[in-house]
């Protein structure tokens, strides 16, 4: 991790900006019962524990405003150990972004896989 | 706490330093949630793996405190409070100077004013009692734990204070409680709060706040009567027939104007006066209540 460069940095920074928050809402619309910060985290991450999207300190405060935004809501319950859990679900405006998102997304992914494939007219 | 997440908090104060104070509380809130849930979790899957490894991996997955200073003060900008003064002024010199009226953050300033007498008064109350019982008490053991709790209610109290500095007067304080040392015993979360000193410039913010209180309100309640009063000279004195300032005096119908005017200035000063005290009482709130 040391020899990242900070333009390695930036760039991914920027990248992972929006990806989290479609991530998010993703995990969250797949799932019924409403989640808390690390369980999201570890859905993040998957079976691969090797290639990390993003780091999991991202996530709260994108979880914040994407609250704030009421693509999420979100309510503190006490966990049997340990401190309170915040447990945030989608709501109805959250689906309807994703939805959005989604094609956007796949939009992205069409054109730059056409561009990093090489496949540029001259 | 295990000593390596304590490590890890201390550099991300470290890292975190040229944020908002408040920012920096509830980035380290969240990491610290984070990092104990991640910990307690883990350890229940994997109980015969090294903790000093399991925490290793918990940590960099979190990421560096770099990480995290940038995600923080991103998300800075999208976050500011409700009536945080904007500084655009759409207009110069006198009619600038009267759109204060205009200005949501000038009549919650004033509204913080007069709710202050009744804060300052159950917060004056609540930490004499508090201060007094458990002191007296020390001397027997019931003491300290009566004293733990006390000064859990003035952190607590010093919390919801912020909350309301926060919506009235637009500067950001701290939007989650922290709760000292999570699963240690209570004798080190006595320390660490006794050891914390956001605690005690709470407990003088405490007391301070009576009088300040009935200063502020006072403050607003005259200024604003004085100038509804003026305004409504005319009401008074045509519609009511009384004489306006005292039995033998009336003002001559040429001067009504003026009085009337002079209210209105009245108020729109005094609506400055409660904006520029709610800026001072702010920063005055975020020096005692963050810590």
């Amino acid at each position: 991790m040391n020899k990242d460069s900070s333009v390695d940095r930036k760039f991914s920074r920027e990248l992972s900006s929006g990806i989290t928050s479609l991530a998010l809402l993703a995990i969250l619309a797949q799932v019924e019962e409403p989640m808390y910060g690390y369980r999201i985290a570890k859905e993040m991450s998957g079976k691969d524990e090797d290639f990390q999207l993003i780091k999991q300190g991202a996530l709260y405060p994108v979880l914040k405003s994407l609250e704030k935004n009421e693509l999420l809501s979100s309510r503190v319950e006490p966990s049997v150990s340990g401190p309170p859990r915040r447990y945030y679900s989608i709501t109805e405006t959250g689906r309807e972004a994703l939805e959005r998102w989604q094609d956007l997304w796949e939009g992205t992914c069409t054109v730059m896989n056409r561009i990093l494939g090489g496949d540029v007219h001259e | 706490m295990n000593r390596q997440i304590e490590n890890y908090l201390d550099g991300l104060k470290n890292a975190l330093t040229d944020l908002d104070r408040s920012t920096i509380q509830d980035a380290l809130a969240d990491a610290e949630d984070h990092l104990n849930t991640a910990y307690q979790i883990e350890t229940e899957e994997k109980p015969d793996a090294d903790t000093g490894e399991l925490l290793r991996v918990i940590i960099e997955r979190y990421g560096t405190p770099e990480d995290i200073l940038e995600q923080y003060s991103d998300i800075e900008e999208i976050t500011t409070p409700v009536f945080a003064s904007s500084e655009k002024k759409t207009s110069k010199g006198f009619r600038g100077f009267c759109e204060v009226v205009t200005e949501p953050g000038a009549w919650a300033a004033c509204l913080y004013m007069i709710l202050s007498l009744m804060t300052g008064i159950f917060y004056f109350t609540w930490a004499t009692t508090g201060l007094s019982v458990s002191l007296g008490l020390l001397v027997l053991i019931v003491g300290i734990p009566l004293a733990l709790l006390f000064l859990l209610s003035v952190r607590g109290l010093g919390f919801v204070e912020g909350r309301m500095v926060e919506a009235l007067l637009g500067v950001r304080m701290p939007r989650r409680a922290i709760t000292p040392g999570e699963g240690k015993n209570w004798w080190s979360k006595f320390k660490i709060i006794l050891t914390t000193r956001s605690t005690w410039t709470t407990l003088v913010y405490l007391f301070l706040q009576m009088p300040l209180g009935i200063i502020y309100f006072t403050l607003i309640v005259t200024l604003f009567s004085l100038g509804l009063s003026f305004i409504g000279a005319p009401v008074i004195q045509y519609g009511l027939h009384e004489p306006f300032i005292s039995p033998e005096f009336w003002v001559p119908y040429y001067v009504m104007p003026f009085v009337v005017a002079a209210g209105g200035m009245l108020i729109v000063l005094t609506l400055h006066l409660a904006k520029g005290i709610g800026t001072l009482h702010g920063r005055f709130a975020k020096i005692m209540l963050v810590s």
